[in-house]
């Protein structure tokens, strides 16, 4: 037996969250048809223009379900009446961690597209029946879909560790959390910039960039290579930490 | 085969177990008997892996229970005394459950539900704390685990379901199968294990077989206060008189008494000690 990692297994797990999880998916996708029905209804958007709408609707719903989804991806590991039966599942904490993140990412993904242009064929259906021109239907390989896509995965990485992480209160402290840090780093940016700067002043910082864009070919691209790298790696490394995270969990963890 | 050596563990600062060791033999039913607060549920979290001992080492089967491997937690089945159970019908439970543990018999498992008259297709939620507790036995039976831990048991189930309960975990222990039985309702358990594990004050203080048990201790129920010595190891007040625990040479007739064995044991440490080791003899 492997101990590490089996296909099998994972499907099993996804299974098993699937079956306990389905009747709640079924509810609020029930309930998000009708507000969007609504509000494709008594939105002022021009008929035809649906895909802007569709969208939006669907970034939206992503971030928005994602992340509640993503910082709740481990509550069975930090509550004691339900983390015994979650550890002793057999299955690896790698698989066990796996099954969540892909719940929370690929799942939630493309059950929304699939749910998106469901709801907009019932839209178009119902735009077809009213006088006028037809709403637009919803293209889940619209190209500007991607970007709605990796900027969630992104977000939704330091929710999914903060999930792992803190024993209770997972969205609101991660959310502390990166506001904190993000106001860390911008401290830490500005007295380096004081400090690099201290002859002339943090008001020449425009021109410096300026004249090292213009001095510095590469420095742009280097730039973009090191936001891509942060982009990828960060989402990546949160990942691993909650994985250990999970694997090191005892139920006394629980509160 | 569970071995635990030279465990150490506590929550904080103060320490629980203390250099603890433990064998528990396959082909058994053991009855792991301890006062309140003795450590019992914190004991079988720790063979299954969901404590981690502070120092020390756990074998059960080959395997580390701290690591958590898959392998291991297919073979062993912890019934816990707090129950928790998803909003999913039995049959829906069975179905995804079943797949992770090799060894699961489905025929088994419909027996057991039979018996216990589970209904398959309710909500376990909607279910009562016993027949919870009977659905989740019945699951743990059918999986035929390597070490079944089953922590207070019989909590919550009426008294034909105690009788029936008793029955199915003595037939479905196998030859490679160490059933724990922990529990402080000794009467409960009486008749059903075959080895007798006392914990106190983070120790195993006494490990042995029932049959053991009984060919080295008396026990006696008599109207007067026997006198110390002679074998006397401990007498207690009780409603039918003084009931005694005597040593082999002592002339006490009576059965096996496991709850008088305990409070024994717990109030003569030392004295129990030197009539029986403390290893498993079984």
């Amino acid at each position: 037996m492997n101990e590490h990692f089996s296909l099998e297994r994972l499907w099993w797990l996804l299974r098993a969250d699937l079956a306990s999880g389905y009747r709640s998916l079924l509810t609020i996708s029930g309930a998000l048809a009708g507000v969007i029905l609504i509000a494709a209804l008594i939105s002022f958007e021009i008929p035809g223009s649906g895909q802007g709408f569709f969208v939006s609707w669907y970034g939206g719903m992503l971030y928005i379900w994602g992340i509640i989804a993503s910082s709740r991806a481990f509550s069975e590991l930090h509550d004691k009446n339900r983390n015994q039966a979650y550890l002793l599942l057999p299955a690896s904490a790698i698989e066990k961690t796996v099954a969540r993140l892909l719940a929370v990412t690929v799942g939630l993904s493309v059950y929304l597209l699939i749910f998106t242009t469901a709801v907009s064929l019932v839209v178009a259906g119902v735009f077809g029946l009213l006088p006028g021109p037809g709403y637009g239907v919803f293209n889940p390989l619209d190209p500007s879909i991607w970007p709605v896509i990796t900027g969630y995965l992104f977000l939704q990485s330091f929710y999914f560790l903060g999930a792992a992480w803190f024993r209770r209160r997972h969205f609101i402290k991660t959310t502390l959390a990166i506001t904190v840090a993000g106001i860390g780093l911008g401290l830490l940016a500005f007295l380096t910039l004081r400090i690099v700067f201290a002859p002339e002043g943090i008001a020449d910082v425009g021109n410096f960039v300026a004249r090292a864009l213009g001095s510095y070919q590469g420095l742009l691209q280097m730039l973009e290579s090191i936001r891509t790298v942060f982009v990828i790696g960060l989402p990546v490394a949160f990942w691993c930490i909650a994985w250990l995270r999970v694997r090191e969990t005892q139920v006394s963890d629980g509160i | 085969m569970l071995e635990a050596r030279q465990v150490n563990f506590g929550y904080g600062a103060d320490p629980l177990f203390l250099d603890t060791d433990l064998t528990l033999a396959p082909g058994h039913i053991h009855g792991l008997l301890g006062l309140n607060g003795a450590g019992k549920s914190t004991l079988l979290k720790l063979m299954t892996g969901l404590l981690f001992p502070n120092s020390g080492r756990i074998d059960a089967y080959g395997y580390d229970p701290a690591r958590r491997d898959p392998g291991f937690l297919a073979r062993v089945f912890l019934l816990p005394e707090e129950l928790n159970v998803p909003g999913v019908t039995g049959k829906e439970y069975v179905a995804v459950r079943s797949p992770f543990y090799a060894d699961f018999d489905q025929a088994q498992m419909q027996r057991y539900l039979d018996e216990f008259e589970i209904p398959g297709n309710k909500k376990l939620t909607a279910l009562s704390h016993g027949q919870q507790k009977k659905f989740l036995l019945s699951f743990g039976l059918a999986c035929n685990a390597s070490l079944v831990l089953l922590d207070e048991p019989t909590n919550g189930l009426d008294i034909p379901s105690k009788g029936l309960f008793r029955r199915l975990v003595a037939e479905s222990l196998n030859d490679g199968q160490a059933i724990v039985v922990s529990t402080h309702q000794v009467r409960d358990v009486e008749s059903l294990v075959d080895l007798i594990v006392i914990l106190h004050e983070g120790k195993v203080l006494l490990n042995h077989a029932v049959s053991e048990l009984s060919g080295n201790l008396r026990f006696s129920v008599s109207g007067n206060r026997p006198e110390a010595g002679d074998g006397l190891i401990y007498t207690q007040l009780t409603e039918a008189g003084y009931a005694s625990v005597w040593n082999e040479r002592a002339g006490g007739e009576g059965a096996l008494d496991l709850e008088l064995l305990f409070k024994a044991v717990i109030a003569n440490p030392g004295t129990c000690g030197a009539l029986l080791t403390t290893e498993n003899q079984a």
